[in-house]
């Protein structure tokens, strides 16, 4: 059986959620291999070995061969550019020749194994999940899930597998091309990052699978009708299924609200997610600053507001005249954008 | 205002905040006033129902509109059907705390503060107390003079049988007790605090102990091992002991299920009974014992088999539990109840309904999650304004806050004697006591000193000892139910009350047992026996 080639994407302040990821993974999965897709630089003092770490590789973001660097991450914030860079790291992977990748989140962690999605790629050259397999019928319940997919994107693009065959490849070129230029949270205007573009995969690509059993990416968007329940034997399940990964999309309190709205007055949902805060815990990196993003300064230390960013990827000539907005001091985008705003 | 006070004092449990917050108890202010002014901004409950910082969180405008949030419950929120506790609250509160004792938990070798004993003294002080009789080597978690509990109060009995017929009973017990078992570190020994015939001698490490026995125990005596319970210790440090100072029978004890997992009720994330599922499972992958099951079962599981010992169980079903999910080799398993219950022939009348007098409902001992407080209290909320009921705790608060209507009846067993619940049961007329353990409990007390008070026992069916018992020699004094709405519902409908009127109640004693002793003494007159006939024979020959 070919390698399957496994990836996750995020910066440093998810350390923690991608050594939950890797860790996991390589329980069910030890013959995949897992990268992570960095998009960020150590502080100072701070070291990253890879060799202490559950990845088997490493890929910056520099690395990916995107052009115009610099300016291209200004554009984005953290979850933009973490989500942004998919498409590319997919296409390097596919490109050296990976007959199976999968890219799953690293807020995800997993409880089963996962050789169906393997075989189904066999057979099948996009797999994407659903956020919601079944519809809801109380009024709160379809806001918040139904027409939350419907302003965020039918499939929740925490996981998507992708062959290496020419289908899968198109598919990854594509994907590629939208997110280097369109990756934004700007839902009003039709775009959510990497995930609302997936709508259109059935449509334009061939061979898509709609994966609909339920023990796959378990969220709080998808609870209410995925109860999860653990017999005797310990197997955890969501809606009957066996539980394969559950998606932890928020982890504080807010993420909690809506557990209690969808527990069923049940624990066990409670449970993963406790546990999930706990691993979190023990694996958070030690001696990284809280809230670390090497993007997120100007070099003058000066936090980069998100007026910034967005005046610099509307304006084209903004860009051209700041290819490394960055930068401050004199003839900086940072001085320029003082000046402005001054007015 | 004051019929604003009014509807607010509905809602407001003024024990409950008295008892709760000291500090307004002694300053005087009326508990009301004190919320309403101050106490909803120091994130102080009016009741044991409702949760102030929960309701501010979940309703962010009320917070910063500055409104009291009871205030709102009462006059907007409850139209609303706006939630007042967290769901699952208590549960929850489990879970996270499991974790967070989890994360919290050091178990490499701790150095007593008082320092350990050498061999030499060790010696020393065990030649001064040794009696010239067989000697009983016993291991529990802790120091059973300074705790209380089920395996601390076997203990004493066995230490007292042991001085009614001269014999030894030293006593090991984990110098720093701690929780799951102890890093085995070479090097850095687990050290263990040693107790003689009661007299506590000091602490010592397993070496110096090992050394110390060899030089000073009694000549030609029989040396029997008990171990009662693994916890805290190094099971590898207990081997070496037992193997070191040469001895006859081994009994391993499974006063609960610590040997199958380091969750000793079982009890996944301390919330849930999990049936004790494989080691490798999911469900032990994200449960707070999980993770180090397989460790840990290893580590107990080589002390079985370098053994062989025989198991006691303090109950049948405790001991049915065990080996349904043990796999260790053991030469024999037996079930020692540690009490017998001995019940009167006269019947209680059942005195209620017709006098007036409210159905005492009670819980007895702990406040605690697994021993099923929780459905305790909820019931007893659900029924606050229901003059058929009454409610009543008995045992010690140990700071866990109560809904005010519940009547507390201090009851300290250590102090007041081992029968002082049950008298306090007769004393408090107590008709009902509802014992919802949430795992299968290896031999309650609390439910035999029920039983024994002439209070009708109400528990959920299933798998452990009182379910056994309710099956069995209890059957007319109790009501084994499948759900907590079959308990609501049994109240809410008042058929308690028809139940109660037919139901056999008789009051009794509680008749302790005398554990391993007893056993090892008749195995040693087995072996004299045998080795008198083993003499004979070889003299007909």
């Amino acid at each position: 059986m070919t390698k399957v080639r496994c990836f996750t994407s995020a910066s440093f302040s998810y350390l923690d959620r991608v050594r939950v990821l890797g860790e996991t993974l390589h329980r069910h999965h030890p013959d995949w291999e897992f990268t992570f897709c960095l998009s960020d630089i150590e502080p100072e003092g701070f070291v990253f070995n890879l060799d202490e770490e559950p990845i088997d590789a490493l890929v910056r973001i520099e690395e990916l061969g995107i052009p115009n660097l610099d300016s291209w991450m200004f554009e984005h914030d953290i979850v933009e550019l973490c989500t942004a860079v998919k498409g590319k790291m997919l296409c390097r992977l596919l490109e050296q020749g990976a007959a199976k990748v999968v890219y799953i989140d690293p807020d995800i962690a997993i409880f089963a194994d996962l050789t169906d999605i393997e075989r189904a790629l066999d057979t099948h050259d996009v797999i994407l999940t659903p956020h919601q397999l079944q519809p809801d019928t109380n009024e709160t319940t379809i806001r918040d899930n139904e027409i939350g997919s419907l302003k965020f994107g039918i499939y929740n693009l925490g996981f998507v597998a992708v062959s290496g065959r020419p289908e899968g490849r198109r598919f990854a070129r594509w994907w590629r091309d939208r997110l280097l230029s369109f990756c934004f949270d700007d839902v009003p205007n039709g775009l959510f990052t990497d995930q609302k573009w997936c709508d259109h995969v059935p449509a334009f690509f061939e061979n898509v699978l709609i994966l609909r059993d339920p023990g796959y990416n378990v969220a709080s968007w998808n609870l209410s009708q995925r109860p999860i329940t653990i017999d005797s034997d310990g197997i955890i399940r969501a809606a009957e299924s066996i539980l394969r990964f559950f998606h932890f999309t928020k982890v504080t309190w807010a993420g909690e609200i809506m557990l209690e709205r969808y527990c069923g007055n049940r624990i066990e949902v409670f449970e993963l997610m406790y546990w999930y805060r706990a691993q979190l815990a023990r694996k958070a990196p030690k001696g990284l600053p809280e809230r670390w993003w090497a993007f997120a300064h100007y070099e003058s230390g000066n936090l980069i507001p998100s007026r910034h960013r967005l005046a610099y990827r509307q304006d084209r000539n903004l860009r051209r005249q700041f290819p490394n907005p960055f930068s401050s001091g004199m003839n900086s985008f940072e001085q320029f954008m003082k000046e402005r705003e001054m007015l | 205002m004051k019929d604003d006070i009014v509807s607010l004092e509905h809602y407001f449990d003024r024990i409950f905040y008295l008892r709760s917050y000291p500090d307004v108890a002694e300053s005087g202010i009326d508990p009301l006033e004190h919320y309403c002014t101050a106490g909803w901004r120091e994130g102080r409950n009016p009741s044991i129902a409702f949760d102030t910082q929960f309701y501010l969180q979940r309703n962010p405008d009320i917070a910063e509109a500055g409104i009291n949030p009871l205030h709102h419950y009462v006059f907007a929120g409850r139209h609303e059907g706006r939630k007042v506790i967290p769901p699952l609250r208590e549960m929850r509160a489990c879970v996270q705390n499991a974790f967070r004792a989890k994360l919290d938990m050091g178990q490499g070798p701790a150095i007593p503060a008082e320092g350990v004993l050498s061999a030499e003294r060790l010696s020393d002080r065990l030649k001064a107390g040794f009696l010239d009789g067989p000697v009983i080597l016993s291991v529990s978690h802790d120091d059973y003079r300074e705790h209380v509990g089920g395996v601390q109060k076997l203990i004493s009995v066995e230490q007292t049988a042991c001085a009614d017929l001269s014999w030894n009973y030293l006593h090991l017990s984990p110098s720093c007790p701690r929780l799951g078992l102890a890093n085995h570190v070479p090097g850095l020994p687990v050290a263990l605090s040693v107790r003689l015939n009661g007299e506590k001698l000091g602490n010592v490490t397993p070496k110096s102990l090992i050394e110390a026995f060899v030089r000073a125990r009694p000549k030609d005596q029989p040396v029997h091992a008990v171990v009662h319970h693994f916890m805290g210790h190094a099971p590898e440090d207990i081997a070496d002991i037992v193997e070191a100072i040469g001895y006859d029978r081994i009994i391993v004890w499974t006063h609960d299920f610590f040997t199958l997992c380091s969750g000793i009720q079982l009890l996944r994330n301390d919330a849930v009974y999990c049936r004790a599922p494989a080691p490798d499972s999911t469900a032990c992958g994200i449960c707070s014992h999980g993770e180090d099951r397989p460790a840990f079962l290893a580590r107990i599981g080589a002390f079985f088999s370098r053994f062989t010992p025989c198991v006691m169980a303090p109950s049948e079903a405790a001991l049915a539990i065990w080996l349904k999910h043990s796999s260790f080799p053991h030469s024999a398993a037996l079930a020692r109840p540690l009490g017998r219950l001995l019940l009167s022939d006269s019947r209680i009348p059942f005195e209620t309904g017709g006098t007036g007098r409210p159905i005492r409902i009670a819980f007895l001992g702990q406040r605690a999650y697994p021993k099923g407080w929780s459905v305790f209290q909820t019931l007893a909320l659900r029924f606050k304004n229901d003059p058929r009921y009454e409610f009543h705790h008995l045992g010690l608060a140990h700071s866990v806050p109560a809904a005010g209507h519940i009547v507390h009846t201090p009851v300290n067993i250590a102090r007041d004697g081992g029968d002082a619940m049950i008298r306090a049961v007769v004393a408090r007329s107590i008709d009902v006591v509802i014992n919802w353990s949430l795992w299968p409990e290896t031999f309650c007390y609390a439910a035999y000193e029920a039983l024994a008070g002439g209070a009708f026992l109400l528990a959920p069916d299933g798998e452990g000892n009182v379910p056994a018992l309710l099956r069995g020699t209890a059957s007319e004094q109790g009501l084994l139910l499948d759900s907590e709405n079959e308990l609501t519902t049994l109240l809410s409908t008042g058929k308690l009350s028809d139940v109660l009127k037919l139901s056999n109640r008789r009051r009794g004693c509680l008749l302790a047992q005398e554990g391993s002793i007893a056993w090892c003494r008749d195995q040693l007159a087995d072996d004299m026996t045998n080795r008198s006939e083993i003499r004979l024979e070889v003299q007909d020959d």
